[in-house]
């Protein structure tokens, strides 16, 4: 599918002659356009290519607005007085399987509020997460939390 | 306009990354310190490269910009990883408030050696 918008890419910029890249981000715009009215190439399988490029764009989106708001919290506790975190690690039981997967859920949990990837189990069953502020009696929650954050948002995408 | 969004993408980077250096001296130990040096200084280069994007006209700069933000951003949560599961290697003591700790007792309950050596 990827291959197929491409080439209407490079169709279009041939036709009208422009190689630059106002002209290539139009001609993926309409080879994209012209794949979803069309249906053609594959686009009907499930998850089909478009579903899959709307979720990525919204999981950047969100990404970018849950980094904006770890840093407001990092600041806030770094320039206000006093200590109020209670950090800790957790193991966080991981549905991701391969290595894309694993990395960029890793990636994205270190990049994201009070959290920051430590390690990843031998057997890929667990990953190792410090959290900054830990409440002792709700460790499920935080573990949920992270589950239907990233990790689901990132297997919609992937599978 | 053009000159205000520069204006403020360029003080919220050099914000971050006084922020990240800050963090860096104050938080109490090895991990929470990733915490400051990996999100921050992140989003301060970020913001940096994002008012290029929008100082300078030409789609090369604008590529190359881009491509700096998203190898930042690839690279900065592989290095927290690996300094902090050194640290955690190594025994890096943690700050003494600290409440619970998965992972040395899961490499305990895998033999003296642990599993991840």
């Amino acid at each position: 599918m990827l291959g197929w918008n491409i080439l209407i890419a490079v169709v279009w910029m041939a036709l009208t002659g422009t190689f630059d890249v106002p002209n290539a981000l139009l001609g993926l715009g309409l080879g994209f356009m012209i794949l979803l009215f069309t249906g053609a190439g594959g686009a009907t399988k499930v998850p089909s290519y478009h579903r899959r490029f709307f979720k990525s764009v919204l999981l950047l989106i969100y990404f970018i607005c849950e980094v904006v708001k770890s840093n407001f919290i990092v600041a806030w506790e770094v320039l206000t007085p006093g200590c109020g975190i209670v950090p800790g690690i957790v193991a966080v039981p991981l549905d991701a399987e391969t290595d894309f997967e694993i990395s960029l859920l890793g990636a994205m949990i270190t990049l994201t509020p009070g959290t920051l990837t430590v390690d990843v189990s031998p057997d890929r069953k667990y990953i190792y997460v410090h959290a900054m502020y830990l409440d002792p009696d709700n460790v499920a929650e935080f573990v949920m939390q992270i589950k239907n954050s990233f990790e689901r948002r990132i297997l919609e995408i992937t599978r | 306009m053009r000159d205000v969004l520069v204006a403020v993408f360029i003080a919220f980077g050099a914000f971050y990354s006084l922020v990240s250096s800050i963090g860096l001296i104050r938080m109490p130990d090895l991990y929470n310190k990733l915490h400051a040096a990996t999100k921050s200084s992140t989003l301060g280069s970020g913001c940096v490269a994002v008012a290029a994007m929008i100082f300078f006209d030409g789609w090369d700069v604008r590529a190359r910009a881009l491509f700096v933000i998203v190898f930042i951003f690839l690279t900065a949560p592989i290095s927290g990883l690996v300094i902090s599961k050194c640290g955690h290697l190594l025994k890096v003591p943690q700050w003494k408030g600290t409440i619970r700790d998965d992972l040395t007792e899961d490499n305990e309950m895998a033999g003296p050696l642990g599993k991840s050596q």
